[in-house]
Order: C-alpha cells, then structure tokens, then sequence
C-alpha cells in the first residue's frame, strides 16, 4: 500500500522521463485530483448519503468495492485475507458485504475427429486430444438420430464388425468438468464401408510337363468366377495370358502348349459377378517349370560304301537348332555298346558324316541320336543299331 | 448489482464455532456465513470445494472517504490497483502522439 504523496510523485517522474516539457506544464495538484478520480472510480465509490444508509456510519464514509479477492480453503472451511484494513465499527461492520464471484465456465472446443477404412468391417477413428477435457464421448450412429457411444476416449478407437456397404455417421465431444469448462459442440464424420472381399485364394501348380502344368486354387463360396494371369516375371510386371473363368467351381485349370523347360508365374484372383463382393486380392502360386522335351531320333541313319578307311554315314535331320544342339554317333565292335571305338558329333542340322577307321578292319555297330539344348530339350533316344564291315 | 440471495451471511465475533457445530445451523439453509478475524475473514464452507466452486469473492469494506486521507496516509488500495491507478492517470497526462501524414503519389488522397 502506498499514499497519495508517493503515487503522485511517481507519476510526475515517468511523465518528465517521457517528455520534461510535459512535466513542467503539469501541476501535482491536477494530478493528485486525477488519482482521486480514478481511485473512486476503480473501486467504485459510492457515498452512504446516497444510499441512504447513513445510520451509524460516521460521517466522511464510503464504501469501496474490492473484486476477486482469493478464496483459499483452509481447516475444512475456507478463508480470504482483507484486501485493506477497513474503518474500526461495531459488529465488524467495516466488512460490509462479501459476495461470490460468479465462476465463468468456458466452453471446450470440440476434438478433431477423422476416420479411416480398413475393411468393409473395420473403421478406425481418431480423436484428438483437448486440453482441460475430463473424457470424450465418441458416438455412431447410421441414421443420424440414433447414436451409441462407442468411446470415451481420445485416440485411435478400431470399430469392428461393421457392415459392408454401409454409411456410418461418427460425432465426438469433449467432456468438461461441469464447471469451469462444459462440453464442446460436436463435431462430425462420416465413412461408407466398401463391399465385403472374397477371401484371397490360395493357388498351389503341379504336374508340370514339357508343354504345360496344372493350377489349383480354393475358391471363396461366394464368388462365381476367377481370373488367372500367368507371367514370365515374378513381378507380374509383363502379363503373357490373362483367363477369365466362370462359374462356381472352377478352382483347377491345365495349362498347355507353353515353352517347355520355362519358368511361369500364375496369380489368381476369384470375382462375384452380382457384384455383391469386390475381386478377391491375388493368390500368387510359386514358380513352376515345365519340363524339358525330348529330341527326335534322326531319322534314316545308314552307312554308305567304304572309301579308304573312311565309311560315310548317312541320316535325316529331325529336329533343329536351338533345340538341337549337336548329333551324337557312337561307333563299337560290339552291338551291346561296351567296346566304343569313336564317337562323332556332328553339328545340329548336319545330315552325313564319316567314321575314319584308321584302317583296322572288322565289323562295326554305330547309333546316333539328337543333343539336347540342356535347357528347353533333352537329348533323343538311341537310334536303331546299324553295323557295317570295314574292309 | 449483487444479489441479496447470494450475499454472504455474517457471523458475530466468537460465534462461529457454535455455528459450525449446531447442524441445523451450520448450514445457514444453504447460505455461507463469514466471520471477520483481524485482516482475515473465515467462511462457514469449503468455497474452492463446492461446486461450482467459488475461488473469488467481492468485498465491499467501508473506509474513509479519500479525499479525507492526507498525503502521508496508506491509502486502502492493492499493490495491483496502485500500479493500475499510476498507469491510468499517466495515459491521462502523456500528449497523443501526432501520425504522420501518409506521402502515397498513388493514392487518391490530397
């Protein structure tokens, strides 16, 4: 607490530190009738005469108003220090009226509120947090009449077992303690859950062959038809041949007249044609290669007329280059193949060549066949034994 | 304007004890009571407590008329109204500062 003299002079000090020419021009008594003035005014002065409650006040009273006096609690009850000492009257009634402060409550503001579609049965929803908020009512409804709290929490709430194809209306309000601060307004969302999926098949390939391989998957009961794309990469990045197959049941496909000895990559996915469920996700089968096929025996192998110590041989082309990769003859004394005495490799595609016996005479027995690739084909069978007698 | 209702009850000196222990009047028919000890004033109630809870209140004391205190008395104000009554009388004495005028070629103003 100060008094007049010290608020005066403080005045005139910060008035010259602004603007000396200010101060000089100034008297302290115009300043003191100006604190004066705002002194009655912020403590709203107000004269007993006129009140007239003038009884047993002594003259030169006033009474002063003095607002948001602290209330502490203490002993169970509660008290509060006099913001000034008021004049000594009988009955403490220098105190002369106490009131409360109404308590001004503020509204919360409404949480963030965002929803996520995981599945035609799942929505996520996301609450944000509000200051000074005790809980939250996060409330759903599909006609937007009837609402069910489904939360009372800030955060992610997962709401499960929702229904395909259906709207669904989400409101959220920050609670207030009732007091200081009351519920928010409600804010509001929405989210559609999307058709019901197919379960994903499961495609398992077997039996491959030479030119093809089966493909098998589980169907979802409720789709009637599935689509099958097969592929050279594992990435799908390049569809060779995409199927579409209707009709229940049809969980098995043979695929044939591909390359032999090549790797394939197949995916398939199952569909409802009512429309009343969306495509199955892919169910990728592992790789699977189909085998490798088998040359073609040359055809017409025989021996011609002895010239020197060279017997020419003789056969008819089968098969060709690439899948051909060379011709095989074996040439042995003995029929069973055990006593090899040459064996020739023609080019692929070649038709002739001779067996150079270096002039050892006798009977011989030769065979050819077709080399295979080693990749796409195998070699052929053994041809039929031709012999011939070098002279 | 304060309402008669909500005004606070005062207790004569030294009855607040018997206040709080006679049950029937210990609640004052749901009204709070105060009694005056010195500079402080007890209530009858936990006011923070309540709900709604009331943590100010406004008090109206009687003191003498200020143009009846001299230079050197202590005047019945708060630090806080001290500080608000020297920056409100300084605000009333300090000159307005002149705006310059604005020199726009552009605008349409003379």
């Amino acid at each position: 607490m100060s008094n007049k003299k010290k608020i005066v002079e403080q005045i005139i000090r910060r008035l010259k530190s602004g603007d000396p020419s200010v101060a000089s021009n100034i008297h302290e008594m115009e300043v003191k009738e100006a604190v004066m003035q705002v002194l009655n005014s912020r403590l709203r002065t107000q004269y007993f005469e006129s009140l007239q409650l003038s009884e047993n006040i002594p003259d030169g009273c006033v009474i002063t108003t003095y607002d948001n006096v602290p209330v502490i609690s203490w002993n169970g009850v509660s008290k509060s220090t006099l913001p000034a000492i008021p004049v000594s009257l009988p009955k403490n009634m220098g105190v002369w009226r106490i009131t409360p402060v109404p308590y001004t409550s503020s509204q919360l503001s409404a949480p963030t509120l965002s929803c996520a579609v995981i599945s035609s049965t799942q929505i996520n929803v996301t609450v944000g947090s509000v200051s000074n908020a005790i809980a939250y009512s996060l409330e759903r409804s599909t006609d937007l009449n009837n609402w069910t709290v489904i939360s009372n929490t800030s955060g992610t709430f997962n709401d499960t077992g929702r229904t395909g194809v259906t709207t669904y209306y989400y409101r959220v309000k920050a609670i207030g303690n009732g007091t200081t601060y009351t519920d928010s307004n409600y804010r509001y969302t929405t989210a559609t859950t999307p058709k019901p999926q197919l379960a994903t098949p499961v495609v398992v390939c077997s039996n491959p062959t030479p030119d093809g391989f089966d493909i098998a998957w589980s169907e979802d009961a409720h789709a009637d038809g599935s689509v099958l794309e097969r592929s050279l990469f594992s990435d799908f990045s390049v569809i060779q041949d995409s199927l579409q197959l209707s009709g229940t049941g049809s969980g098995a496909w043979a695929y044939t007249g591909l390359a032999s000895g090549t790797t394939y990559y197949v995916r398939v996915k199952v569909t409802d044609s009512t429309n009343t469920y969306s495509d199955s996700n892919y169910g990728i089968a592992g790789s699977i290669t189909t085998l490798q096929s088998k040359l073609n025996v040359p055809g017409s192998f025989a021996s011609g007329v002895q010239s020197g110590a060279f017997m020419p041989l003789t056969w008819t082309d089968t098969n060709s280059s690439p899948n051909e990769s060379n011709i095989e003859i074996q040439v042995a004394t003995d029929s069973g193949f055990t006593n090899i005495v040459s064996t020739l490799t023609p080019g692929a595609d070649s038709t002739d060549t001779s067996f150079n016996s270096g002039g050892v005479t006798g009977t011989k027995y030769a065979r050819i066949r077709a080399k295979g690739n080693g990749t796409t084909t195998t070699d052929s069978d053994w041809s039929n034994t031709i012999s011939f007698v070098i002279t | 304007m304060s309402n008669a209702f909500e005004d606070f009850i005062p207790i004569p000196s030294g009855q607040f004890a018997m206040v709080l222990t006679q049950r029937l009047m210990s609640d004052i028919l749901g009204q709070v009571g105060y009694e005056v000890r010195g500079k402080e004033v007890i209530y009858t109630k936990d006011l923070p407590a309540q709900s709604p809870a009331v943590n100010y209140v406004s008090i109206q004391l009687i003191v003498m008329d200020f143009s009846q205190y001299s230079d050197y008395e202590l005047l019945p104000i708060t630090a806080d109204q001290e500080a608000d009554i020297i920056e409100t009388v300084i605000k009333m004495f300090a000159p307005e500062q002149v705006q310059p005028g604005i020199v726009d070629s552009t605008s349409d103003s003379k």
